[in-house]
Order: structure tokens, then sequence, then C-alpha cells
């Protein structure tokens, strides 16, 4: 045991407090101002401390009477906040009552302890606000003797050796006095102060042969107790007194810190120790070194003159009482402060202790509606997080890990945040924002991570119902310990520029942690600024910005540990001692606002200025509710199939979460916003595979993007102009300004430039937007967009494909060197896909022009206008549209996907049917080019849209010829067959597509989707069991269902919307019906088959199915 | 880690058995050492006899003026000797050709490296003593077959930081055909089987193998240049072929099995054509290990000629 020497006469006891100031020898009187202000204080120390240990003789030493009663009153303060404050004195238990008595009054001690005595004897204080004996230790008879029989073999020894008498008294009932009757200076009576005397008396037992001074008594106290039995003898040397003791004050504060401070998971970190008198005096330890020797870890601050070095580990302000009373100010004003933040941050009265987080964290339990990935796989690890990517339109979050590993690719994705591509010729690419949910984890010093030889179990769900990510994973550092990290994540879709984290700490035993929530910065943006709360970041080629906003707490037991943030970027920083038992929580909530030209941040601090007000807990509920509105309207439920049911709230979770009716100026990529691949370009995708699931769910999402289309007129105009035809022709890919982004070439694998011409040939998306625009209008009866936009697109497309059109010498009109959706084959003329589309785009100019003409006449003339629409323009269209080429083979019926393709090699791909690439990779671009196999549907692509173009015999012909001879080598073939097989009965096949399409994304040994979920294949997929297995379509004045349910699904339940109608179809394989019923809106007219129903709303209606029986069965109220 | 593997693989071992044909390997070792920054030690076995001083001798010819070579020799059963010395963990990789003698025709390993290929995990440079040039330029390219499953690509992280240190580039190839076999292992990477746009998918694809493969499981570090190619055909004349147009160096294989009959077809497929050297690595989980006969003390002899100087050390475990 180490050295413990004390000094004695100079303690300034609360009696003499009351009497005049004087200066005391640590320096009181002479304190600095500097010293006294907090602005020159270690940012530690600005922290809210739970417990303050005070070495109250010392460091009141000199203190004026006002002095003292100001501190009482802010230790008041303190205990009110529910602050420990534990004051150690070495008197007695009185003199501190009589201090503290008139200024803290008996409710507010609750807090208070005082160890007194030397350590013999700690009080609380109970209700009334008496004092009661807390702990004390009494000695044994045996240990009584040993006490006795120690101090007169150290007296005896000390007499013999340096010749002076010794007298022995009592200290207390653990403890005995051996005086040694030294004259010091002289033989004069001392007046020197406390050190000198210390230092003289060293002398002076060095001079009588005492070799070691005062050091070398207390190392003969230790041996004379151990050889009496006293293991652990406490020894001080206090001027000429040597003390030996069984106990001092840091066996108090021991027990104080077990007894007290833990059970209240009050850690040492949390703790602030003051005293005045940690440095060596006569070569011996400080008296307050006691003070901290039970709570290591404590953060200690010593206000004494310190005339010796300091002992490392503590912060030297000297200043005496005065900075005592400057600490504690400055801690009751953290504490209030914490106080009315817990307060503000909860949300009004509700505290997140009060959020039942343990429901919050805990994923959903229906199998059906959550995507589960247990434990951590470094291989799957990038498809894991674009699967269980989070999204709201706006943002769009990958489900990385927290922590990231080598293995991670952490991004979250802003719509519409573009910059350009550092290649030749530079392309826009989506630019990923900084990663705002990263985390940093110490426990005990050591960095928790996935990767460093630390055992991890666990795993991440993502859950539909609620639109979130919950994790929970457990670290063991060793056979008994045990971290655990529960994770929550969500991006509002109540407040688009919101995402929101929560995240657990907890330990299965005493651990220091110290948490870390910053924004990281990633490859792709600058940084301009950066604050705790805000961080501006700019592309570096377009200039665009983006703030991005923070407020994030920690919750330990109400305290909010929070520690200085020593890195200057976006980051808070906490360090707390985790109790078992006792977790602690932090909630971040980070906004994040985009622009082009102005400032975002102050609309990022306006929206985290709104999220803080909510409070997180609102902020999440207010999430959870929009996604329920969201399910309510576009939850598809299937029994009898629960992979197919999994995949499909897959696919409605995705898609709901890429839907934004809040910004017209962005459209969906290929991706979505779950992964970098595609650049975030906008595709056919969007209008032919996606845009059904919002017309039909999700109006005002639908209309948004078609507006983005409306608002890129400019740049399809542009296109078609730069390449000499009217009207507009859109981008194969754009990304925000519509104009045409396609790369003209890539290196392929072989290491080959492959040309791209999709940019210049594949002209079909004109017609494909035109169909959305249409479809929309149709299912939504949308006028003002009609009017407002979907007309012009309408027309402008429509002309396009007058201009494109050649009229050749067999009085035909041709269109040559197109691409149409099999890009296998490239330059190819009059494609089915492509004229059949421009033969129907050219058809609905026309009947915009009657419509316009007829009901809208001022617009029609606007845009007569406008667009310079002669006359004749309006007969060439007709003419083109009569007379445009649709190759037929009039034997079959079947439609020649383009000129000569009949002509071209057959090849059988049941041959290829256990291949692992695409056909095109294993025949190699030539031989594809020459064979009549295609890349995915495109004549089935056109049966399917303009099914009621096509005879039933035509439809089955058309199927049955290309369907085997497609490859499928894209991600958007499958869903489409799986369509037009289910509308056409061959409900086998169908479901076998169905679920090639499901496992695109689901599949964990395709590999496919770690690059980001294929938007355009869940699109696909819902539309493959709405309009395919459900047989939905769309009629001129309702809808019709024509269910065909595959022999494993036992029922079909879904939503839709027609013009301001909310409908629910409900198809039972078991009892042979389908059920609609409409829960809103004007009455409609419903098709069943060949049954006519008129729906009222609150009515529903049940027909046998298939629909051969034209007999109406039921309609009830 | 790499530093402390940098450390403890510090020797290339060389294996001769006497035969013109076998000490082809010495000049390959040598070149590997030198870019590794590691000693040759030459190891020395046969079945029966000890070398005479012809063998010294004729050892002592293949050196480099000034060059000291370290040879271990012992009598006894010479996979079991080479495999024993192997499991020095200062053994970066064992050179050897495919065989010592004339190979017939259909076989692509000679009996003494049939067993060492089987018997070890370790890695081993093998080359046709064929295809081996007499000198041997740097070795600046690797060529790693790759089927895109997680385990091949962990099997991979000794090959990387070799690549490493040889401070070659790898090309990562993977062969792509009509009739292949499907890994169910997840997390498996294999060739694309929807290419919805070229322009985006196949940038997308190789950086994903870089990055979820080669970076994330074989730990490639970051310096270490990696291309991804994709070729279609027949595995084992993809891997020859490409490895010829490209001017490989090295092709890297990954052992599965123990060369039992109608096993490493593909692996056999290649030493049959390889241009270059084939690095072996990974192997099945249990290695059967060919008992090693007694060790043999040999006198120590020192041969020195034309400043070249070969000195051999008898050891007994």
């Amino acid at each position: 045991m180490g050295l413990q020497v004390q000094e004695q006469e100079i303690v300034a006891s609360p009696m003499n407090l009351a009497g005049q100031p004087r200066a005391n020898e640590d320096g009181a009187s002479t304190s600095s101002a500097a010293l006294l202000a907090p602005d020159h204080w270690p940012d530690i120390l600005h922290r809210p401390f739970r417990a303050i240990v005070i070495g109250w003789d010392r460091t009141l030493a000199g203190a004026s009477a006002d002095d003292v009663a100001a501190l009482a009153d802010t230790l008041r303060t303190l205990l009110r906040l529910g602050v420990w404050v534990v004051l150690v004195t070495g008197q007695d238990l009185a003199p501190i009552t009589r201090l503290l008595s008139g200024h803290i009054p008996p409710r507010d001690r609750r807090h208070l302890l005082i160890c007194a005595e030397h350590g013999a004897v700690v009080y609380g204080f109970g209700g009334r606000g008496g004092p009661v004996r807390r702990w004390r230790r009494v000695p044994t008879p045996s240990e009584a003797r040993a006490l006795d029989e120690l101090a007169v073999a150290l007296g005896a020894a000390l007499t013999d050796r340096i010749g002076c008498e010794t007298s022995i008294s009592s200290q207390g009932s653990v403890g005995r006095r051996i005086v040694l009757h030294l004259t010091l200076d002289g033989g004069r009576p001392t007046s020197v102060s406390d050190l000198d005397r210390l230092q003289v008396a060293d002398r002076q037992l060095q001079r009588r042969g005492l070799e070691g001074g005062l050091r070398e008594v207390a190392v003969l106290a230790e041996r004379y107790a151990r050889q009496v039995g006293i293991p652990e003898v406490r020894v001080s040397v206090e001027g000429t007194s040597v003390v030996v003791a069984l106990l001092d004050e840091r066996d108090a504060l021991g027990w104080i810190r077990r007894a007290v401070l833990e059970p209240q998971a009050v850690t040492p970190d949390a703790v602030l120790i003051v005293g005045a008198a940690f440095g060596p005096r006569a070569g011996l330890p400080g008296r307050d070194e006691r003070l901290r020797a039970s709570l290591e870890g404590a953060v200690v601050v010593s206000v004494g003159a310190e005339p010796n070095e300091v002992p490392a580990g503590l912060h030297r302000l000297g200043g005496g009482s005065r900075c005592l009373r400057a600490l504690l100010s400055e801690q009751a004003r953290r504490q209030q402060e914490l106080a009315e933040r817990r307060v503000d941050g909860a949300g009004g009265a509700t505290g997140w202790r009060e959020l039942r987080l343990d429901t919050l964290l805990q994923p959903p339990s229906a199998p059906e509606w959550r995507l589960e990935q247990p434990g951590y796989i470094p291989a799957l690890e990038h498809e894991v997080e674009s699967r269980l990517a989070v999204g709201n339109g706006f943002l769009g979050v990958r489900a990385s890990l927290e922590l990231p590993t080598l293995a991670s690719h952490p991004r979250t994705f802003v719509a519409g945040l573009f910059d350009m591509l550092d290649r030749d010729p530079p392309i826009p690419a989506l630019v990923p924002a900084p990663d705002w949910m990263r985390l940093k984890l110490l426990t005990d010093d050591q960095p928790l991570a996935f990767e460093n030889g630390v055992e991890v179990d666990g795993g991440r769900v993502l859950d539909f119902r609620r639109g979130l990510v919950v994790s929970e994973w457990r670290f063991r550092r060793g056979a008994d310990h045990i971290i655990r990290l529960r994770t929550l994540r969500f991006v509002s879709l109540a407040q688009r520029a919101l995402a929101g984290q929560i995240v657990q700490v907890t330990a299965d035993r005493l651990t220091h942690v110290e948490l870390q929530a910053l924004v990281a910065p990633l490859d792709g943006l600058e940084l301009e600024r950066a604050d705790a709360q805000l961080s501006l970041w700019r592309t570096p080629r377009l200039r665009r910005r983006l703030a991005v906003a923070m407020d994030a707490r920690l919750d330990v037991d109400g305290q909010n540990p929070r520690l200085p943030r020593p890195y200057g970027d976006q980051r808070a920083v906490w360090g707390w001692s985790a109790a078992p038992g006792h977790p602690g929580t932090m909630t971040r909530l980070v906004t994040m606002a985009r622009a082009d030209q102005d400032d975002p941040a102050p609309r990022a601090l306006a929206e985290l200025a709104q999220a803080r007000r909510l409070g997180p807990l609102r902020s999440l509920q207010r999430h959870v509710q929009a996604w329920a509105e969201r399910w309510k309207v576009s939850d598809v439920v299937l029994e009898g199939d629960t992979p197919a049911q999994r995949s499909l709230r897959f696919a409605v979770y995705h898609l709901n979460s890429w839907g934004n009716p809040e910004d017209e100026r962005i459209s969906i990529g290929a991706r979505g916003l779950t992964g970098e691949a595609y650049l975030g370009h906008v595709f056919w995708d969007t209008e032919i595979f996606l845009l059904p699931f919002y017309i039909f769910t999700w109006p005002a999402a639908a209309r948004a993007l078609l507006m983005y289309r409306y608002h890129t007129l400019p740049a399809a105009r542009e296109k078609a102009a730069r390449m000499g035809y009217r009207g507009a022709l859109y981008a194969w890919e754009s990304a925000d300004t519509g104009e045409e982004v396609t790369p003209a070439y890539v290196v392929g694998p072989g290491g080959e430039t492959i040309h791209i011409l999709c940019g210049t040939q594949e002209q079909h998306i004109s017609a494909d937007v035109a169909y959305g625009v249409w479809q929309y209008w149709q299912a939504t009866g949308d006028d003002e967009f009609f009017l407002r936009a979907g007309a012009e697109i309408l027309l402008e497309t429509a002309r396009f494909w007058s201009s494109r059109a050649v009229l050749e010498a067999d009085g035909r009109y041709h269109i040559r060197g197109v691409i149409g959706p099999d890009e296998y084959h490239e330059t190819v003329d009059d494609n089915a896909y492509t004229n059949g589309l421009a033969r129907w785009n050219l058809a609905r100019g026309l009947e915009v022009i009657e419509l316009l003409e007829r009901r809208w006449p001022r617009r029609w003339a606007e845009l007569r206008e406008q667009l310079d629409l002669r006359p004749e323009e309006r007969a060439h269209w007709a003419k083109v549209a009569d007379r445009l080429e649709l190759r037929r083979d009039p034997r079959t019926g079947v439609l020649e996907q383009f000129a000569g393709y009949f002509g071209l090699e057959p090849i059988d791909l049941r041959a290829y049917a256990n291949r692992t690439a695409p056909m095109d990779v294993l025949l190699g671009r030539e031989r594809i080019q020459g064979s009549q196999v295609i890349k995915q549907a495109d004549v089935v692509m056109l049966l399917a849209l303009l099914w009621e173009e096509f005879s039933p015999a035509a439809r089955e012909a058309n199927f049955r010829y290309y369907e085997p001879r497609c490859g499928h080598g894209s991600s958007l073939s499958p869903a489409t067959h799986a369509l037009v097989a289910a509308r056409l009965g061959d409900l086998e096949l169908a479901w076998r597509y169905f679920h090639q399409a499901a496992s695109i994304d689901l599949d964990d040994t395709m590999g496919s989707a770690g690059l980001g979920i294929h938007s355009a294949a869940l699109g696909g997929l819902w539309q493959a069991v709405v309009m395919g297995f459900a047989g939905m379509e769309l009629c001129p004045d309702g809808l019709r269902f024509e269910p065909r349910l595959p022999p494993a699904w036992q029922r079909l339940q879904f939503p839709v919307q027609w013009r301001g109608r909310l409908l629910r179809v409900d198809v039972q394989r078991e009892a042979g019906t389908v059920t609609v019923s409409l829960e809103r809106g004007q009455p409609m007219r419903v098709y069943i088959g060949a049954v006519e129903l008129l729906l009222r709303a609150g009515t529903a209606a049940t027909c046998r199915f298939p629909a051969a029986d034209p007999r109406r069965e039921e309609v009830s109220a | 880690m790499m530093a402390a593997e940098a450390v403890l693989s510090s020797k290339v071992l060389v294996a001769l058995d006497g035969s013109p044909a076998a000490a082809r390997a010495l000049p390959l070792a040598r070149q590997v050492a030198r870019q590794i920054g590691a000693l040759v030690e030459a190891v020395y076995v046969t079945d029966d006899a000890l070398p005479s001083p012809t063998v010294w001798r004729r050892l002592g010819e293949q050196l480099e003026p000034g060059e000291s070579l370290h040879v271990v020799a012992r009598a006894g059963e010479p996979a079991a000797a080479i495999l024993q010395l192997m499991d020095c963990p200062k053994v970066a990789l064992l050179v050897l050709t495919t065989s010592g003698e004339g190979l017939g025709h259909g076989r692509q390993l000679g009996s003494v490296a049939r067993a060492v290929v089987a018997g070890t995990t370790r890695p081993i440079l093998i080359a046709r003593p064929e295809a081996l040039p007499v000198s041997i330029p740097p070795l600046q390219r690797l060529l790693l077959p790759l089927d895109g499953t997680p385990g091949t690509a962990s099997a991979l992280r000794p090959v990387v930081q070799l690549a490493w240190r040889l401070g070659a580039a790898l090309d990562v190839l993977y062969v792509v055909g009509q009739e292949a076999e499907v890994s169910e292992e997840p997390g498996s990477l294999p060739a694309p089987l929807y290419i919805d746009q070229p322009q985006h998918e196949w940038p997308g694809w190789m950086r994903e193998v870089t990055t979820r493969l080669c970076a994330g499981l074989a730990r490639c570090p970051s310096g270490l240049s990696v291309e991804t190619f994709l070729a279609r055909g027949e595995i084992g004349a993809e891997i020859a072929q490409f490895a010829a147009m490209h001017s490989e160096d090295v092709v890297v294989l990954v052992r599965r099995s123990r060369l039992e009959p109608g096993r490493a077809r593909a692996l056999m497929a290649v030493l049959e054509s390889m241009p270059c050297p084939a690095l072996l690595v990974g192997g099945p989980p249990s290695v059967k290990r060919p008992r090693h006969s007694p060790d043999v003390l040999l006198p120590y002899p020192l041969l020195e000629a034309a400043g070249r100087r070969v000195r051999a050390e008898a050891r007994a475990e």
C-alpha cells in the first residue's frame, strides 16, 4: 500500500469560516480572474457531472462567510437538480450541518452525503432532513488490540531511532495517533505554515538519524502493521503526528461508489472531484489524493496552490474557494440546461424513457412484414445494404452498418444531387451524401468493430410496415463481457428532409463507453464548412450544395454525458460508464437540404428546428403513421404462397419508398435511391414499369413523375431538333435536366469497347412517356394535369413520330434505324414495339386535338399557337398512323419484331437453360445480332400495353412465338412475361416467371442486388399480380378485373384508386369469387369479366370467376 | 498483418532432384525471391542416394556469379520431405516443375509434384519446364480466375499478399459457359445474368468484383491494381488462352480437391496447356500427408566454383 500523509493544523474548519478571511497556504486568496472564467477551463469541465466530491476542509480554507454562503446556495441548486454532492471532512458532522442548515432546506438534502472523521463515517440525510449515519466501520476487538499494539510498537521504534518522546492517543475508534515530541524550529513554538511544518519535521527526523524522514515513518508503520496482523493499514503523517488507522477517506468513498453511485448508474467518469492538495509535500503524496483513489476515472480538479508538481490526470486551476464556487456555478448552469433540454428534446412532457424503446426497437414478428438478415456476412453485405434500404423519395439510405467494415458501402442518396463524372464526355451522376448515421464506439477504450476478431451475433431487420430498419448486435468481448448494440433507422415519410436514428448501448457489466455520432465525408462532395450542428457540402463540378443539419442526444438515466468535441467536425461525443441494466440511448435527427444556386443551410436548419420541436418520438410516430397510410392504399395481400407474399411486400415497400409527390423536378432512377449503379439516371422503366403502381395507388406521386417529363420537354424538343426531327424525343437516359446523358461507349468485360447506340436509336421512350401520360389521365381524370402538361407531351411526342416516319416507295411509312426494347438487335427497321406505340401515340395525339377542340377550346387555341400546330400537320399524323408499317405474318398473325427478323438464325434456348450469363455474352455480339434470340419482351411488351388492340388469337400466337425466343437478358423481362402469361391463362408459366422476377433482388446467389434494387423489376412484379393475375384493365368508364390465380394462391387482396375512388379487390380461389368494394368516391362502373357492376361508396360486389358466368351474383351495401 | 507475413515468409523453397528439368525452377524461384525480398532455399531430395559431386557441380553452374544458394539435402521420400520443409512459416511458397523427367501423354504432373500438390494447402508455384524461359523476367501480371464464390475469394488472401509483395497487377477472370456449375454459396457474385444496360452494368459489376471479392474478401491492399475480365468457353482452355493473349506471368488456381481421379479437371486442363507458371493456393481442409522417412545426416559439402557458392546443410529435425 502507498504511503499516506496528512497535515493537521492548517485545516480551515467550518467553525472558523465565519471569522475573518485569511490567506491560506494554497493561495486561495490569490486566485486570478482568468482561472475563474469557465472559458479558460478545459472542455471536460463543462460537461454536467452526476456527482461532485469536494475535499471540504482544504478547499474552503480561507473562504469568507459570504463565499461559503454563496457556495452553499449553489450546492442547493445542484442538489435540487439531482446531482449527488459528497463533502469530505476530517471533522465530525456538526460543523458542516450548522453551516449548511440555513441554505439547504431539508427536502433538498436527499442527494447530500458527508464523509466525516477522516473517512470513519458517512452520513446521509433522511426524509425530514436530519442526518442519518449511512456507513461506519467498527473495529473488532482483535483489530482494536492490533491497533494498540501497532501504535505502541511504532512509538517505541521511533523513540529508539530518533531519541524523542512519543505519546499515543485514539483517533476515533479506528485509528491511533502517535505524537512525536519534537521541537521544531530550534525549540520555539511553531508558527510556520503547515507545509513548512511538514518540511521542518521531515528535516528534523533526518537529522536525528531517520534518513528517510517522514516517508520512512510511514514505511515503518506499514511494516509493524503487517507484523501485528493488520494487512492494510492507513498511515498518515500530520505535522509531528503519525496516524495509523484501519481506514480513511478512500474506504468511505469506496463505499459511496458501491452503495450509492453505482446503483444509480453514476460511474466514476460522471464524478467531479475538487480538492486543494493533490501534489506531493515533503516527498509525500498530497492529502487529497485519497479522494480519487476509489473513484478512478473521475475528473479531478485542484483549486489549491499546489507548490509542487501535481500528479498526472488532474486539472490544476488554483483559485481556492472562489474557483470552487465558480466550478459549482458552471455545473449548476449545465445541469439546468440539461434538464431543460430533456424536457424539450423529448417533445414536451414525453421523455425518451417513456418511449418504450424496447417496443420501438423490436422488429415485427410477422415474417411477411419483415425482411431479416441474420448475422454479418461480408460477402452478402452489399446486397443486404440494398435490400434493406430505407427511403422517402427524397432521401435513400442503404442499410449499411453504423460501424462500417471493409465490406460496407454506406450510401445516402439525395434525389437530384448530381455532379458530372470525370469522364469523356462528362456525364452526370448521383453523388452520395455524407454518411450521417456513422458511429464510433469504444468500450473500455477499445474500438468496437465487426472485423477485429470480436465475436458478433445479431442481425438487421427491415420492417416493411413501419418503413424502418432495426438491428441488434451482441459483441462478445472476452468470456463474460457482452456489449449489446441496438439501432433503429428511418427516413421520414412525413418530413422528407428528415432522417432519424436511435442507438442503444448496453453492457452486461460495468463498462466505460465512448460513443461518437458523426457525419462522415464520402467521395464526391467537398466540405465547405462544418460545426457540430451543420455541415455544408458542394459538388466539385456542378457546384450544387447540400446542407446537413444534426441534433444528437444521449440519455443515460436522464443524464447526457456529453464530452468535448475534439475533432472540429460534425460530431457529437459522449462518454459514460455503462452499468448493467442502464442503457445509453442516443437519438439523432438529421435533416438535409439540396440547392442548385442558393444556400441550403437555412432550409436544413429550419427542417431540423421543426423536427426538434416535434421531438424524435413524434417525428418517428408521424413517419410510422405516414407508412400506415401508404400501406392502407397499396398493400397486396396474398394467401397460400408465403415467398410470393414476402416478395410483393418487398416490392410495394420499395415502390412506396421512392415516390415523392413533393418534387416534380426529379424522377426515379433505375435503382431508385438504393445504389449508385445507373448513376441515378432515368429510363423508360419509370413510365412503363413503375408508373402504373403509382397511378393506381399514389396518383400524386405519379403526377410528380410525369411533371418531371413535362419540365424536361424542352430538352426532348432540343434532342429531336438536333437529330433533324420535330416534336419531342425524350432522352434514353436523363438526369435532372432531361438532356441525353447516355454514355457513348463502355469498355466491356473482355476489354473491348462497346459503342452504346441507345442514346440515339432507342426512341420508343417518347411513346412510352406519352403512354404513361395517357394512362395517368385516364385513371385519375386529372384534367388540370392534362391541360397544363399532359396534352402538350402527347402532342409533341406525336409530332416527333410524324416527322420520324418516312414515306417510302411501297406507300408505307417506315421508321428505320432504331433499337426496340430488345437491345440485342441494333439499328433495325420497323421495330414492332416502336412502330406499334408510335402509331398509338399518333392516334392519341389526334384524340387530344379533338378533345381540346371540343372541351377546352381556349386551351386548344393556346397550344395550337404555342406549338404552331397547323391543320395539314394533323392530317399528316392521321396518314402516318394509318400507314405506319407493322409487319405481320398473315398466316399466323405473328408480328415480325423488325424487318428481317423471321429470317435470322433460330437458336434453341433450351440448350442454354443452365447458363450463368446472358445469351449475348455466351454467343457474342455478332452472332446474337444474327439470331432470333431476343433480350427481353418486345412484341410481348406491346401485347401487355395494347392488349385490347390484339385479338385473343393474335395474343396467343405472338406470345407463344416470342416467349421461347427470349433470353431474358434484362431484369425487366420476367415480370412482363408473367403478366402476359397470366392474362393468357398459362398460370404455371406465369407463376414461374413471377418467381424469377422476384428472385432478381432477393436471391442470395445471384449477386445482382449489390449495386441497388432493380426498380423496374419490382414495378413489373406489382403489375404481374394486379394487371396479370387479377387481370385489371383500365376501361374508359371504369376498371375491369378478370382474375386467374395460380394453384398455390388461395386469396389475393389489393386496393386500387380510380378517379378519386378507392376500391378493394378480394379474389378467393377456394370460393371462386371476386369481391370488389368501393370504399370512397362517386359511384363507378366495374367489370368482372363480362359482368358489369355499378358500385356505390360503401358497397361491395361479389362475382364468381372465371367470369364465364355473366350472372350478377351479389351486390351488398 | 502484412508486415508480419513479410517477416515470416522470408524464404522461397525450390524443389530440385538433380534433373535439368527440375533445375529450371531455380531461375523462377530466384526471380520471385528477388521481387518479394526473400532468400531462395533449395531442397534436394532423392529416393535413395545422396547427391553426388556431379549434382553439386551442376547446381553450382546454374547460379549467377556471386550468388549463394542454401541447399537442404535429404534422402528419402521426396514429397514427404518437401512437404515437411514447407511447414516452416518462413516459407512463402514452393517453386517446382511439373516433373523432373518427361511426362507421358495426358499426364500433367509427375508423381512427386502430384503428391506435393495434393498434400498441402500452402502456395505452390508450379511450371511446365518447357514453358519456362531460361531467363525469367519480373512477374508483373497475375491472372486470377474467379468463380465468384466467397470461399474462393477468401482463399486468395495469400495470393493478393504475394501479388502486392511482387509488385504485380491482378487480372481477375470469370469464365462463363453454356453449362456451368451454379454455386449455391450465399454471397456469391457470379457473372451477371441480367445486363439491363451494358454501359452501366459492366462497370458496376466489375467494380463490385473489385470491391466485394477482391477488397472485401481477398483483402486486396488498396495499392494493388486489379482489373476484371470475362471470357466465355471451356474453363481450362479459356484460362490458358487468356493467359497467353494477355501475357500473364502467373496463373493462380485454387485447389478444391486432393487430385483424386476425376477431380480437378479444370486445374489439370490449365496445367496441360498453361503458357506460364501456375500458383496453386487453398485446398481441401484436411490433407493426408505421405509419411516422411527418417532424416539421414549428410556431410556438409562446400563447393565453390567461379565465384558461385553452394552451401548445403544436412538437417535432422
